[in-house]
C-alpha cells in the first residue's frame, strides 16, 4: 500500500557509547522525521547532558552555529524554559540521571538544502532520576547554510544506548 | 512503495458514552504507535482522560503521571501536572459539536520491561464564560508499571462522548 512515511535508516545501539550517528538525509525529501526510543543511561551518573548536532558527510559539525529553545515540562515541579544562541550543539536534555529513559520525536527541515538553514522541532517524554516525568518541547536552528546529511547525539559519558529510526516524508 | 505508518485498529461511537476503547492494538510488532482521537461532538462540556488496557482490562490504578502546557486563545496559558493519578487526565477537552483532535505518540506499550510513555498535542474548542475559546495542549505522560499494555481507552466521568473515533497506527 502506498504511503508517505518512508523508512530511511535505523541504528540500534546496544553497547554503551558516548556518541551515536544516523545519516541518510538527501535531496529526496524536504522533511525528515527522526524517532529515538529508549535513550537510556546505563550507569548511575547524574547531571549529564545530551547534545544533538547536524552531520555533514557523516561527521558532526561542532561550529558555534546552533540556536535552541525549549520548554521543560515536569510532573512534579513548575515548568521551566531554556534557550541559547551560537552554541556548538543543540542541548536536548540536561541533568539526566541514572536509570532514566527518554523517547523523542524530531522533525528535521531543509537539512540537505545548502542555501537555507537547517531546522528541527523536538517533542519528548521520559523520566529523570528514575522517577520523575520530565521532558522538553521545543526546537532549534543550525544557522549555517550547509548541506547536512544526518544527526549526531553525544553525551557526557560513554554509557548510553538507544534505537534511532529516520524516515522521509514523501511529497 | 510500502509506508511505515500502518493502520492497526479503530473504534467509533455515535451515541453518548463514557468509554471508547481500542483493544488488542499494541503488540510486539511495533515499539512506537500513533494514536488519533477525533471528537466531533459531546453532549456537554467534557474532559476526556486516557487509560491503558492490560491483561486484566482497563488499568485504573494510581500509576499515571502527566505534565501539560495548556494554551488558550483568550487568556493566559497554564500548567497542569499530576502524579499517581488513575488516568492521564484531560488528554482531550471539548464542548459542543464543532470538533477537536489530539495526536498522541505512545512508546513501548507492549514491552513488559519498560514503562509506557506518551506525548501528545491537541487542538480543540470550548466556551469560556460565553467566549469561544481555542485550546491547545502539549503533554507528556508515563504509566509507571512495567507490563504489557494491549489497548487504550478514552474515558469520561460522565457519558458525554457522543460522536468520536479513536484510531491506532503502528510506526514501523
Amino acid at each position: 500500500m502506498a504511503g508517505s512515511l518512508i523508512k530511511i535508516d535505523e541504528e540500534i545501539v546496544t553497547s554503551a557509547v558516548a556518541s551515536m550517528t544516523i545519516t541518510g538525509i538527501d535531496s529526496t525529501y524536504d522533511v525528515y522525521k527522526l524517532i529515538v526510543t529508549k535513550l537510556t543511561q546505563s550507569t548511575s551518573s547524574f547531571g549529564r547532558d545530551v547534545y544533538m548536532r547536524v552531520t555533514e558527510s557523516g561527521t558532526a559539525n561542532t561550529t558555534a552555529n546552533y540556536d535552541y529553545a525549549y520548554k521543560d515540562l515536569k510532573a512534579d515541579a513548575s515548568f521551566s524554559n531554556a534557550s541559547s544562541t551560537n552554541q556548538t550543539y543543540w542541548k536536548i536534555r540536561d541533568f539526566a540521571g541514572n536509570g532514566n529513559e527518554f523517547n523523542y520525536s524530531f522533525y528535521l527541515f531543509n537539512f540537505n538544502n545548502s542555501s537555507e538553514y537547517s531546522f528541527m522541532t523536538q517533542e519528548s517524554t521520559g523520566l529523570i532520576s528514575n522517577s520523575n516525568l520530565n521532558a522538553n518541547q521545543g526546537g532549534g536552528v543550525f544557522t549555517s547554510t550547509s548541506s547536512c546529511d544526518g544527526i549526531n547525539f553525544s553525551f557526557s559519558d560513554d554509557d548510553w544506548t538507544a534505537k534511532l529510526v529516520l524516515y522521509g516524508l514523501k511529497k | 512503495m510500502a509506508t511505515e505508518l500502518q493502520f492497526i485498529k479503530s473504534a467509533t461511537c455515535t451515541s453518548a458514552t463514557s468509554s471508547l476503547q481500542v483493544t488488542d492494538c499494541f503488540s510486539a510488532e511495533y515499539d512506537v504507535y500513533k494514536v488519533i482521537l477525533q471528537v466531533d461532538s459531546v453532549t456537554a462540556e467534557a474532559g476526556t482522560n486516557i487509560r491503558l488496557i492490560d491483561s486484566g482490562g482497563v488499568d485504573s490504578t494510581a500509576n499515571y503521571d502527566n505534565a501539560s502546557l495548556y494554551m488558550k486563545s483568550t487568556t493566559s496559558f497554564s500548567e497542569l501536572q499530576g502524579t499517581g493519578e488513575t488516568s492521564w487526565e484531560y488528554a482531550m477537552y471539548n464542548e459542543g459539536s464543532v470538533g477537536g483532535f489530539f495526536v498522541m505518540y505512545v512508546y513501548n506499550p507492549f514491552d513488559s520491561s519498560s514503562f509506557t510513555f506518551a506525548q501528545s498535542q491537541l487542538a480543540s474548542h470550548y466556551i469560556a464564560s460565553s467566549t469561544s475559546t481555542l485550546i491547545g495542549r502539549k503533554g507528556i505522560f508515563v504509566h509507571k508499571v512495567a507490563e504489557q499494555i494491549t489497548g487504550i481507552e478514552a474515558t469520561q466521568s460522565s457519558s458525554r462522548l457522543e460522536n468520536a473515533t479513536l484510531v491506532v497506527y503502528g510506526v514501523k
